[in-house]
């Protein structure tokens, strides 16, 4: 697959405004569950044959669930796109979320896509050589439905002076 | 109210990052000692995770009866969260509303502090969990 990207990009080479598609997910029963199971233990979200008779009236994902997916497909398209997960120049690393927002359940065989727009780069500099990258991400599920939205700052490493 | 405490292992740690964020420093022990980090830690994703549960037994515990996690108005991640480590967190109550994502509850904010060993913070959460109205 050809890369997007000419070369790796440092903070200096992102702009605000970029947007990407990192891709979509389906989400199974079986991979729901084996998440409550060890982070979200309730009913309606562990067992599906309780869960008919509960508040959704079937299983739904757990929350974080969710949004951990956002992080593989961000790390999965950025792999072959950015080139910059193995390198560590666009390092990932997150440091803060702002304004998280779920907004419907997610049930099995929802296919949710997840969209990341970059909204703002901030003038501090960590640690001598990391900026800090704000992206707006969203997930809409196979109707178009909004099921969850949120704003997280991460680090990118800035080009040597 | 604090909640208990709990720890990831290394194979629920390698387990968590194969499965949702597939990054060398989440992977291999050796990148995580290159790292920014300083050695193989959890993802941030997870310990909210594990965070968000350790909250839910606590508030349950209490008679609070959270549904559902709705909403993250904050989350910041203060420190990596290393093999074995113990987590465990502070919570407090905040504001409550009518009204939520999930028909029949009303909002509850919950500011967590997630520590780490020593009383270290880990991370800072503030959440919005569904609650039961009336309850």
């Amino acid at each position: 697959m050809s890369n997007l990207y000419l070369r790796n990009r440092w903070f200096e080479d992102l702009p605000v405004g970029e947007f990407h598609v990192f891709g979509s997910h389906t989400f199974s029963e079986l991979e729901m569950v084996a998440f409550a199971r060890r982070y979200a233990q309730a009913p309606e979200f562990t067992d599906p044959d309780a869960a008919r008779t509960l508040r959704w009236g079937g299983l739904v994902a757990a929350p974080w669930q969710v949004c951990a997916m956002w992080m593989r497909k961000m790390v999965d398209y950025m792999e072959v796109y950015a080139q910059g997960v193995n390198d560590g120049r666009r390092n990932g690393a997150g440091i803060s979320v702002q304004a998280m927002e779920w907004f419907e359940p997610v049930r099995p065989g929802h296919t949710i896509t997840y969209t990341y727009e970059i909204v703002d780069k901030s003038n501090k500099v960590i640690r001598d050589k990391w900026g800090v990258i704000r992206s707006r991400n969203e997930a809409f599920n196979q109707n178009g439905s909004k099921v969850l939205s949120f704003e997280i700052d991460i680090l990118a490493e800035r080009a040597p002076t | 109210m604090n909640s208990q405490a709990r720890s990831l292992s290394h194979q629920e740690i390698i387990e968590f990052a194969q499965a949702f964020d597939p990054q060398p420093y989440h992977l291999d022990s050796a990148a995580g000692d290159a790292s920014i980090f300083g050695g193989l830690c959890a993802s941030g994703w997870q310990v909210a995770a594990l965070a968000t549960q350790l909250v839910t037994e606590a508030l349950t515990a209490e008679g609070v009866c959270p549904v559902m996690l709705t909403g993250v108005p904050s989350l910041t991640w203060r420190k990596p969260t290393f093999v074995d480590q113990s987590i465990s967190t502070g919570i407090i109550l905040g504001d409550r509303k009518s009204g939520s994502m999930v028909p029949g509850c009303d909002s509850q904010t919950v500011t967590i502090s997630v520590f780490g060993p020593d009383e270290s913070l880990v991370a800072e959460i503030t959440a919005i969990f569904a609650v039961e109205s009336g309850a």
